[in-house]
């Protein structure tokens, strides 16, 4: 303990720090309780107390929709996304940190590039594709394309670079262990903190994820949760309560996940075991 | 070199697969459907729209026709759903039945995306006398071929408080309060005296934009004719009558559709809304009166009149996919929205929404009585007005155009901007998208 | 120290890698090509989405390099971008270096509550700051009329210098919970030897923080940057949403996606929408392929 914080500046920082909590909570708060008030009372004021709409909101969304299907349907998309993804995605990383092959450099490139091209633009092509594969309709679209996911491949790269010794691989050649087993039982491990981010990451992206299903989706009991979302916008007007009702159900599982990864990430900071 | 050939042998079996995918499939060659009992109707059918009244509809179908399945699909935020037709469409692979909106129909109508209803095998030429005439105007292409057709019309009026209008204009009666709004600088005149007399805290309408419907439909030419862009003079005023409406507190500041929109129009401050028939069902009653339940309720504080200029807002169309697997069934869908009676009654009883046929209209307009509005026949007022409305000038541009026309002017009136600079960015901006139009 | 050795050994190895690509290279050629080169031969022709395609040539690259609105689009998005992501990568900085440097009552607290805003979906978010943003009914009005910070309502979303402010306001709010998570990952990278030496040496916090967070976070920072540039250039909901589609007023926050967005979907010119898009991927490619050479350079 050398070095002692003054008082003022103590203060300082946890006003701070609880200003960006109250704005980063907002938002969350906000649609908690709208989504216990009618349609008029969101659109007209800012609802900082609970309303007595929640019943009738409820109502809403099940006389549309069979909701837990579509968290159902959301689950069944968004787990092996997220598995395939972080899997797939340590791979390829691994494969072009750590090996100098022919082609890598360009193929490192492509993958920055995919990154680059704005996903609205292919939607046309994606939907040719897919209708020329017989795979409307189907999830398939939805969960294999996860396992390019070239963001994934390029944060896991830049944390091998960071964290990875090129001479920890070497010990295991000289202990006799396979490339891919090394992968399996030594770097996978290593990776956590950035899996753990990254499964948050993915998580909430496929979990969101809005634009691909309405492509590619359309039988009702297929949608996902986005799309049975959007199906409560009313035909002139929108139904805010109940969207705002759909949306709270369906960040729980969001938040339960990010429960879970954050302790990962976070938890046991380097610094953090140095009592200060 | 060799990466290059790789990608060009690519690029060929790429742009191979996509004219490929675009060859179209025969048609059937039926001329006309059999009549049968409708139990002997079977089969499956698949129906898009944005909206999801088509749920209601395909549950009174099927209490008449046990044997069809309609699928449905609800596609919500009107951008998404045009990409998801069009995606679909232009891989053959659109649904049977698909519903259109007023600002969108034109572009699919031109497209000719939907089949030719009008004739062989479907007929719909020979049953069309029964609807409002603009329905089904709207629903032919250049051509004069019928493509869609809807189970609405959606003329509009004025709606306003009467105890508002009592206090401000000595009368609450719908046909004198229409003689004081017959004419623009009327409708303005009396603003002007609603904000003097309430010293500032009542107003006539919420918005300049709410006026909008009056100078869109007073032009005297389409958009767009002969591919060039047509800006009348009641458009060019539009812009000064805006900015005299904003400087002079003539209006709430409340725009259309914005949060302080619905706020004055529960609190009792603005007191008269421009609205179409949907309107009055999903704008006016759940925006003016939100916490009634029960249709007994209702203050019938309103009431509704017509305004300087008959207009027409929304609507939904439907028509069938030009490659359409069952013709028959897609067709008895259709012919159901539109001319059964049985499901038209039940809709204007459970639903209050103004339907486009006729018959049904001559029926329910003697009797109807509407408690919203203190019991006023709202269904004959709007009977009236939608024989009047005439659609020849709708392009498949005017959606597009008018958005950007009201964005040009809320520039001019509340960023200040010259009325010249504000119109060459309009202009500016209509030339860019559509760069086949000449614009002067 | 053998450099030959681990040269050696890193060609004999090096098949491995192209192994453990492959599953990748596949999905990607599968999945991903067909799109991109979709959408590339789309750019040679003119096309309204449903009518027969029509062949113009270089036609739309012509327009491209003329275009006033895309450069316009260009300047409203690197705009936002700067006013947002300088913000956030320092506050991202800043409580990365707290949180791992200090221990405190609440710091878990903070930790997550800092990432809430990018659970929600950016078109949720909009539609409620729109609501918030209201002219004449909004909080954010409200509440600074009734502080007195402010005299007239200010109509946030009709007046462009207000409308670009709130954009980037959102865009940095609703991502540097995210940009904190990712460099607090890559700090935790750190081997905390390093850190045990530098306090035997007696460094203090910021000398540590400058002189081996920093340094080591290279990487990291490497990937926050390049992912904010290629993000940043690809906004669209949030101004989509809080504009009605058009970038108004005035077209001040017309982003590059937004443009081709309304090029192609809107008014269905889906040749010249995919001309604009291989624009801005040119765009794209400039800027991070600049920064990550740059910062790969830098230190090492």
């Amino acid at each position: 303990m050398r070095w002692k914080t003054p008082a003022t500046l103590t203060v300082i920082r946890y006003a701070c720090l609880i200003l960006l909590a109250a704005i980063s909570i907002m938002p969350f708060y906000i649609t908690i309780m709208n989504s216990t008030h009618s349609n008029v009372e969101i659109a007209r004021d800012l609802n900082l107390l609970p309303g007595d709409d929640l019943k009738a909101n409820y109502e809403q969304i099940v006389k549309h929709m069979n909701i837990f299907r579509g968290f159902y349907n959301s689950l069944k998309v968004t787990i092996p996304s997220v598995v395939l993804s972080l899997y797939f995605g340590a791979l390829t990383a691994f494969g072009f940190a750590k090996y100098k092959f022919r082609g890598s450099g360009f193929l490192f490139s492509t993958v920055l590039i995919t990154m680059m091209i704005p996903m609205q633009l292919g939607l046309i092509g994606y939907y040719h594709l897919h209708n020329t594969l017989r795979l409307l309709d189907t999830t398939i679209p939805l969960i294999i394309p996860w396992i390019a996911h070239p963001a994934t491949v390029f944060f896991i790269k830049m944390y091998i670079d960071s964290a990875i010794p090129d001479a920890l691989l070497e010990a295991a050649r000289i202990d006799g262990s396979h490339e891919f087993r090394s992968f399996n039982t030594l770097v996978l491990p290593l990776l956590t903190p950035a899996l753990a981010t990254l499964a948050i990451f993915n998580f909430v992206g496929s979990w969101n994820n809005y634009i691909m299903p309405l492509i590619i989706l359309f039988s009702k009991d297929k949608f996902t949760l986005p799309l049975l979302i959007s199906m409560l916008k009313g035909v002139y007007t929108n139904n805010y309560g109940a969207i705002y009702l759909g949306v709270t159900i369906s960040i729980v599982p969001i938040i339960a996940v990010y429960a879970f990864f954050s302790r990962r990430i976070i938890g046991g900071l380097v610094v953090g075991s140095v009592k200060g | 070199m060799k990466r290059v050939l790789v990608i060009t042998a690519m690029l060929l079996c790429v742009t191979a697969l996509v004219f490929a995918a675009g060859q179209q499939e025969p048609k059937s060659q039926v001329t006309a459907f059999s009549e049968k009992a409708p139990s002997e109707y079977t089969g499956e059918i698949s129906v898009w729209s944005f909206t999801n009244e088509p749920e209601y509809q395909i549950e009174k179908f099927n209490e008449v026709y046990p044997n069809v399945k309609v699928n449905f699909t609800h596609i919500s935020g009107g951008q998404n759903y045009i990409t998801k037709i069009n995606s679909a469409a232009s891989a053959n692979n659109a649904p049977d039945v698909f519903s259109a909106e007023v600002s969108f129909i034109k572009q699919w109508i031109d497209a000719g995306v939907w089949a030719d209803i009008g004739s062989a095998p479907y007929h719909a030429d020979a049953l069309t006398h029964d609807l409002i005439p603009y329905v089904v105007d709207m629903g032919r292409d250049a051509n004069g071929v019928l493509r869609a057709l809807s189970n609405q019309a959606t003329p509009g009026g004025i709606f306003y408080r009467r105890s508002l209008a009592q206090d401000y204009l000595g009368t609450d009666d719908p046909a004198e309060v229409g003689k004081m709004m017959t004419s623009m600088e009327d409708y303005l005149d009396l603003a002007a005296k609603i904000r003097d007399d309430s010293d500032n805290t009542v107003h006539l309408f919420a918005s300049w934009k709410d006026l909008r419907w009056f100078p869109f439909n007073a032009r005297t030419n389409p958009w767009v004719k002969d591919g060039k862009l047509y800006v009348d003079q009641v458009i060019l005023d539009y812009f000064d009558l805006a900015k005299e409406i904003r400087d002079n507190d003539l209006s709430a500041k409340a725009d259309p559709s914005d949060p302080s929109w619905y706020s004055v129009m529960a609190d009792g401050s603005v007191m008269s809304y421009i609205l179409p028939t949907w309107g009055l069902h999903y704008e006016l009653k759940p925006g003016a009166e939100p916490d009634v339940k029960d249709p007994s309720q209702y203050s019938g504080d309103w009431g509704l009149t017509s305004g300087p200029q008959p207009y027409y807002w929304g609507g939904t169309w439907y028509g069938i996919s030009e490659n359409t697997k069952d013709p028959e069934l897609a067709w008895l869908f259709v012919k159901f929205l539109m001319f059964d009676q049985g499901f038209l009654n039940d809709y204007v009883t459970e639903k209050g929404d103004f339907v486009s046929n006729l018959k049904t209209i001559a029926k329910v307009q003697n009797d109807f009585s509407e408690p919203f509005l203190g019991g006023q026949n709202s269904y004959a007022f709007f009977a009236d007005s939608a024989m009047g409305i005439d659609v020849s000038k709708v392009t498949k541009y005017d959606q597009h155009i008018e958005k950007m026309l009201l964005n040009a002017i809320s520039l001019h009136v509340d960023s200040d901007v010259p009325k010249e600079e504000a119109l060459k960015g309009f202009k500016d901006e209509v030339r860019n998208a559509f760069p086949e139009l000449t614009v002067e | 120290m053998s450099r030959n050795t681990s040269k050696n050994r890193s060609i004999s190895y090096a098949r491995y890698g192209l192994f453990f690509v492959l599953p990748y290279v596949i999905v990607f050629a599968l999945f991903q090509l067909y799109p991109i080169l979709y959408t590339f031969v789309l750019t040679f022709f003119r096309w309204d989405g449903l009518q027969d395609w029509v062949f113009i040539g270089f036609k739309n690259y012509r327009r491209l390099v003329t275009d006033d609105f895309f450069y316009t689009a260009l300047f409203n998005t690197l705009r936002i971008w700067l006013l947002a992501a300088i913000p956030q990568i320092s506050l991202a900085l800043v409580l990365s270096a707290l949180f791992s440097f200090k221990k405190f009552k609440g710091r878990g607290f903070f930790q997550a509550v800092f990432y809430l805003p990018n659970l929600i979906t950016a078109t949720s978010i909009a539609v409620l700051f729109s609501i918030l943003l209201d002219w004449q009914a909004g909080s954010v009005n409200q509440i600074l009329l009734s502080l007195h910070l402010i005299s007239e309502p200010i109509n946030w979303l009709k007046e462009p210098f207000w409308t670009v402010t709130a954009t980037s306001y959102i865009q940095w709010w609703q991502w540097f919970g995210y940009t904190t998570l990712i460099v607090m990952a890559g700090m935790k990278a750190i081997p905390e030897n390093l850190y045990e030496a530098a306090r035997i040496d007696g460094a203090g916090y910021v000398t540590m923080f400058f002189r081996i967070t920093i340094p080591l976070l290279k990487n990291t920072l490497t990937y926050v940057i390049v992912t904010s540039i290629i993000g940043g250039m690809q906004i669209f909901d949030v101004p989509n949403v809080l504009t009605g589609g058009l970038g108004e007023p005035n077209r001040s926050i017309l982003t590059m996606v937004m443009y081709l967005y309304n090029t192609s979907f809107r008014y269905t010119n889906y040749g010249y929408g995919s001309t604009i898009a291989y624009g801005l991927l040119m765009v794209i490619m400039l800027f991070s392929f600049t920064a990550y050479k740059n910062l790969q350079k830098r230190g090492s």
